[in-house]
Formats: structure tokens, sequence, C-alpha cells
């Protein structure tokens, strides 16, 4: 499939939140103006048409062309093994109808002018945010879910601010913190994890020793405990984390950047059962932080930051009921 | 000299711990095969490429980018 998506078509990807404005709250930009026409109307053409009017989002996969012409659509949706392998084998196939349909009826010429891609540029982090890659797994081989064989990923970011506290004081600044336990340390393998508003976090212990200084660059090493848990009214369950991180971030305190950060959490997690098919009870959970710095990750938010303009500034300003 | 190698030993084994911990948690190559494909971020660019190609775009737009959340 990843060789097709290469080979057959100009594969390109993005977040709903972005490009769905009237849903998320974004503001109109020159791909969503693009996108959500031919969004709609591929999928009241498609086998899913009442797709969207029961569930309300342009999430999915699309074949189209440049003109916005729709030649397909469809949507990843599995529960079990066997649903899992059928999505795989008839993926395939949709690409296939995809290209006949898109030989059969070729799209119009379009012109995209320079100003127009500058336009479309994602939004991205800022030049003095430091970008750590977040992925956790569930450690149980015999879950039912198929997806809790796979890997949960975000972003974290460390805004500018931050990271010139960290090369002052040498201590994790409290919104960092907040930010990591609210919306980062969040089980993200089957879907991404209902973020923890400020009053469901019960604890929130960090604390930093400097181990040892190589030139400009200042190790700190980390530990932090952490517990947080929230109603979920909608499915009559619980949800929460109860877990244990450590780690070491590499600051160079002369430039005001993060150079190394890697951190390693075990936790015990619970509900979300009924949302996403998580364990029965409370199952194992692994975390594990790295930071990164290609064009790619730099491009792509943390997915609380970019959930809505409301989300922006709760993420960017992360605090705790526990600290008032 | 092997005290000195022992304590060096010693003072590299909290690292070496906590690579070989993240290590066992990052993605798996195999698990990471549709990172390969060439993913445009910038429809617009995308769209530009397509009709320089002649080939359909295979848009992929998820809750959460999929290039960087589950």
């Amino acid at each position: 499939m990843a060789r097709r998506a290469g080979a057959d078509f100009v594969p390109a990807a993005g977040s709903v939140e972005r490009l769905q404005p009237e849903r998320y709250g974004h503001a109109e930009t020159v791909s969503t103006r693009w996108f959500v026409p031919m969004a709609k109307k591929a999928m009241a053409e498609s086998e899913w048409k009442d797709f969207f009017a029961g569930f309300g989002t342009l999430q999915g996969v699309y074949v189209c062309g440049p003109d916005g012409t729709p030649y397909d659509y469809t949507n990843i949706h599995f529960t079990s093994e066997e649903e899992y392998a059928k999505v795989r084998a008839d993926f395939l196939k949709w690409m296939d109808r995809g290209l006949a349909r898109h030989r059969e009826k070729p799209p119009a010429k379009v012109e995209v002018g320079a100003k127009e891609i500058e336009r479309g540029a994602p939004v991205g982090a800022a030049a003095d945010t430091a970008v750590v890659r977040v992925f956790n797994r569930v450690r149980m081989p015999q879950a039912d879910h198929p997806a809790n064989r796979g890997v949960g990923r975000d972003h974290f970011w460390i805004f500018g601010d931050e990271v010139r506290e960290l090369a002052l004081d040498s201590s994790l600044p409290r919104p960092m913190v907040a930010r990591l336990v609210r919306f980062q340390l969040l089980d993200n393998t089957r879907n991404v994890g209902v973020a923890f508003n400020d009053q469901e976090v019960r604890q929130a212990d960090f604390s930093t020793s400097v181990i040892r200084t190589d030139g400009d660059v200042r190790i700190l090493r980390f530990t932090g405990t952490f517990l947080a848990e929230r109603e979920d009214k909608d499915n009559d369950e619980k949800a929460g984390v109860l877990g244990r991180l450590e780690g070491e971030i590499g600051v160079d305190v002369a430039k005001s950047r993060i150079v190394r950060f890697r951190a390693y959490g075990e936790a015990t997690g619970w509900g979300d059962v009924k949302r996403t098919g998580a364990p029965e009870g409370k199952y194992p959970l692994v975390f594990a932080l790295v930071e990164v710095d290609d064009p790619v990750s730099r491009a792509v938010p943390p997915f609380w930051f970019g959930a809505s303009p409301v989300w922006e500034p709760i993420y960017r300003k992360s605090a705790l009921a526990l600290w008032k | 000299m092997n005290l000195l190698l022992a304590v060096l030993a010693l003072s590299c084994a909290p690292q070496d711990d906590l690579r070989r911990k993240i290590e066992e948690v990052l993605p798996r190559p195999e698990e990471e095969r549709w990172l390969r494909v060439p993913w445009e971020l910038n429809l617009m660019k995308a769209r530009a490429e397509s009709q320089r190609q002649a080939k359909p775009l295979l848009v992929w737009i998820m809750d959460g980018n999929v290039l960087g959340c589950t």
C-alpha cells in the first residue's frame, strides 16, 4: 500500500481540525476552500454517503483531482483482526477503483500559483519551540482490540519562554509539567487520548537535578509521578492514568535550546473501554519521549494544540488546579 | 584499572538503561511503513504536483495529523 501510494498518486496528509473550519473553529484558508467542497461531494457519492450526516466529520481517505473532482472516499475502521485484514485487502482494490475513475474522467487543468502554495503551508512550531515525539504502548499482548498492539503517537511542544526558563533555572516550568500530564501522558494507542482538565489532575510531582555540564550544555535528570482521572459521562465510565516518568534534558544554556530530551514512563491506565476499546480493568502503559528537529515533525502540531482555537491557549499556558 | 572500568560502567548504566527502555517503546520499522510514503503537508503544493505529474491526489485526513498523531 505504501509503495502504491507513492508511485500511483500524489499523497497528501493533514488534520481534519484544520481543514473543516465549520466544525472545529479554525479560520478558513485557501486549503479549506478547496478541500471542503471536494470532500463533501466525495462522501455524498460514496457508499459512506450517510456517514457525514451521522458522524459530522470529513476525516477519511480521498482520491481526487487537483481541480477538486472527487474520485473516491473511504475510511479506516476496525475492531478485530478479521476486520483489520479486510480493511487492508479492500484498500488496494479501493486505490485501483480511484485510479480507474481518474483515467475515465481526467480532471480539468488548474493553475496553482506561488501565493496559494505559500498560504497552504501548515502551521508548525515556532523557531524557538522544542519538539518532542511522544510514543506509548499498551503492554498487554493479549488485548482483544488489535489496535491495542499498536503505538500511540503525538508531539509535545516546549515553548520558547519555557526553554529559556529551563536554561536559566534548571527546573521544569509549571506550564510544561501541566501540559505533560494533561495533554501528553495519555493512552493514544487506539485513538487520540482525551485530555484532562486542570481539576482532573490529582498529582504532578516532578523534580530535577543537574547531573553534569558538557561545555554549554547542561544535562538535567528529572523524575515525576502523576495521577489524573476524568469522568466519561457519555460512556458511563471513568478513565485515568497513574504513573512515573524519568528522563534527561540537555539544555544549551548559551543558545537557550533543548538539544536532547529523552524520557521513559510506566503507568497504569483504566477506562476508555466503551469509547475506544481499551482493555477492561487496569492495564499497563509505557511511554517514550524523544526530541526531534526534522521539518515534518516541526510542521505537525500536537493534537491538543491544533484541536481547535479554544484548546490552543489552554495547551500553551497549561495549569493545574492543585497548584492554586 | 578494573576499578576504573567498573566505575565508568556504573556511571554509564543509568543512561544505557534509559536508552534501552525507550527503544523498547519506539515504533519498529514495520510499524512505520506508511511513513515512507512521501506525504505532502501543503495541500496546495500537492495540487500543483498532481497537475504536473498527471496523477490523482491521495489525501488522508484524520483527527490529528497522521504524520504526528495516532
